[in-house]
């Protein structure tokens, strides 16, 4: 963490290798997060190099170092969310497809769908706390919101979540 | 309380951790993703979006300025003597320049079929260039809701290296039955190209798999023909120098270049042709890379070709372009009261409203016009970012006018007011100008 905190602060303050490293730490989680919403390799290795990109031009806006992961994470999921949102559009000529080209794995199929039914910021919540595994606090921070806040959205989303399982 | 839900998660996070990690892909992504951020960031020149807009502007457009090819007799007789020929003449209907290049025999038979879960591919054949390769492929699938798509094209030499071209592009795909359609890949290189055996790799929606289909370039290279020009044109005060034309069987390159001291500022070349002593045209690309841009003011436009038609003068006419004044080539919006500061005169953009990350204007124009109009946004902080997506709207029995909306993910980063640039605008320079070519 402490190797990270350097790191970051020298990629904010210009240093290329410093950044390219970083986001090496994080390609992983990353490339997983989009896997979660394009189910796709393609799309998610194209959301990686994007992703980088708005990190590499971003960077200065990020306030504290320690926040590094939440912060691009908080960008890959940002574009997801984009993405996912460009491609509702374009649901009336795919639907057919897509139903058909999901039946292989019932629940996992399932989960996928109720969360791309969520709004943007449950979306991003439930990401974030349960598959990032980041505390409560540290999302409230990078949010700027109080931890109450948060864990009232959280609440909010997983109750959005269950509705839509069960229907 | 949620238990269940939260498990459910963590199962999927699960899942999603054991597959594997293309690490190399990834190190490609992280690196090009960098030296696209570092580009931007040492050039602060606008990029190239409004290529990829006047793209799709063509696309959506196809106007009927130039008439289809009306198939000679013999040429009829030729398509039918080849089994498989009606559905490739089908792709480039609209293009003349390759509808000609057929014609004279210029298209080569590749046949190469790769076959993998339920996808099967076939490279049919391909028309070659100098410059630049158009490729015709099949694609059948399992069943009508299985139809593959390609998602990325791949064009390398025998040894896997990848090749120096400068854009490859997916034609769109037509549909012959509920389980097999066409398109075309074009690739375009900069300079004349010397690999004559080729591998394309092809990547499919849904699917990790990449599918190699090897191929040879067998026919003589058709020499490109040069013409140096060098010549001005007035149009509205506004002066452009056509500095050459290159001529090969798939397109005509023009390279333009205005003139700094112009003052308006020439965003799309709109109408521009090539006119014969018969009054015979060859247009802009309909649908495919419409040009390139060098510079603010030097740009690459590409017209049909008429490589294989011989008249006896050619001429390069200049219709009408899309030109703003250079002190009005910006919108200056205020984000927070929802008003337009500053636009081209005429007062065309209208109604500006802002609600989550949309910006949403009306356009006042008497026809239509579907262009994406702006390009780059600054903040008043110096960030910048160009939008998501855009959509266009309009007009409609109830509203007359057009509807843009533009969105953008990151609106936050940026301080109102925001400068947005314009790539296309309803307002023109027209007239009648002519070059002679030969």
């Amino acid at each position: 963490m402490q190797l990270d905190r350097d790191l970051v602060q020298k990629a904010r303050d210009g240093d290329d290798e410093a950044f390219l490293t970083i986001m090496q730490q994080y390609k992983t989680d990353l490339y997983k997060t989009a896997l979660a919403y394009f189910r796709n390799e393609n799309d998610a290795i194209e959301a990686v190099q994007e992703v980088t990109f708005r990190a590499y031009k971003k960077i200065k806006t990020l306030r504290e170092p320690a926040y590094f992961k939440t912060w691009i994470i908080r960008i890959m999921i940002n574009y997801c969310n984009d993405q996912v949102r460009k491609r509702k559009r374009l649901v009336f000529e795919q639907s057919e497809i897509e139903k058909t080209e999901t039946q292989d794995n019932h629940t996992r199929i399932e989960l996928e769908d109720a969360m791309l039914e969520l709004d943007d910021q449950s979306r991003e919540l439930l990401m974030l706390k349960y598959f990032h595994d980041l505390k409560i606090k540290d999302i409230a921070k990078v949010l700027r919101k109080p931890e109450g806040t948060v864990k009232t959205w959280l609440n909010k989303a997983l109750k959005t979540l269950k509705g839509t399982l069960e229907d | 309380m949620y238990e269940k839900e939260e498990q459910n998660i963590r199962n999927y996070k699960e899942q999603i951790e054991k597959t594997s990690i293309p690490n190399e892909a990834l190190d490609d992504a992280i690196m090009t993703g960098f030296q696209r951020a570092k580009g931007t960031k040492l050039k602060k020149k606008k990029r190239s979006p409004k290529w990829i807009m006047s793209l799709t502007a063509a696309a959506i457009l196809l106007v009927s300025f130039i008439g289809l090819v009306k198939g000679s007799p013999v040429f009829a007789q030729y398509i039918t003597a080849i089994p498989g020929m009606e559905k490739i003449v089908e792709l480039i209907r609209n293009d003349k320049g390759m509808m000609s290049a057929i014609e004279h025999d210029y298209y080569q038979e590749i046949n190469v079929t790769k076959k993998h879960a339920n996808r099967v591919v076939t490279l049919d054949g391909v028309i070659a260039d100098q410059q630049g390769l158009v490729l015709f492929y099949t694609i059948k699938g399992e069943n009508q809701h299985r139809q593959p798509r390609i998602t990325h094209p791949e064009l390398k030499s025998t040894n896997h290296e990848s090749l120096d071209f400068k854009s490859i592009s997916l034609s769109g795909a037509k549909k012959i039955d509920e389980t097999t359609s066409t398109g075309t890949i074009e690739i375009f290189f900069d300079k004349p190209y010397q690999t004559r055996e080729f591998i394309l790799d092809l990547q499919f929606r849904r699917s990790s798999e990449t599918m190699s289909l090897p191929f040879t370039l067998k026919k003589e290279m058709p020499p490109q023909k040069t013409y140096e020009l060098n010549q001005t044109v007035v149009i509205e005060k506004q002066k452009i120098e056509v500095l050459k034309a290159v001529v090969n069987p798939l397109r005509t390159a023009i390279h333009v270049k205005a003139a700094p001291e112009n003052t308006k500022e020439i965003l799309d070349y709109e109408d521009v042709r090539l006119v014969d002593e018969r009054g015979e045209t060859w247009g802009k690309i309909m649908n495919g890379t419409t040009g390139s841009r060098i510079s603010d003011t030097e740009q690459i436009l590409y017209l049909q070709s008429n490589y294989f038609h011989n008249p006896k003068e050619l001429y390069l006419v200049f219709n009408k372009m899309q030109a703003v004044h250079k002190k009005q080539s910006e919108v200056v919006i205020d984000v927070d009261k929802e008003e337009i500061i500053s636009q081209p005169k005429g007062n065309k953009l209208r109604n500006l409203q802002i609600k989550n990350n949309q910006i949403e204007v009306d356009l006042h124009t008497n026809k239509e016009f579907h262009y994406s109009i702006f390009g780059k946004l600054t903040g008043a902080n110096g960030n910048e970012t160009y939008g998501n997506s855009s959509t266009v709207l309009g007009p409609t029995e109830q509203d007359q006018n057009m509807k843009y909306s533009l969105y953008v993910s990151d609106l936050d980063e940026l301080k109102s007011p925001i400068t947005m640039d314009l790539s296309f605008f309803p307002a023109w320079i027209e007239g009648n100008e002519k070059v002679r070519i030969k």
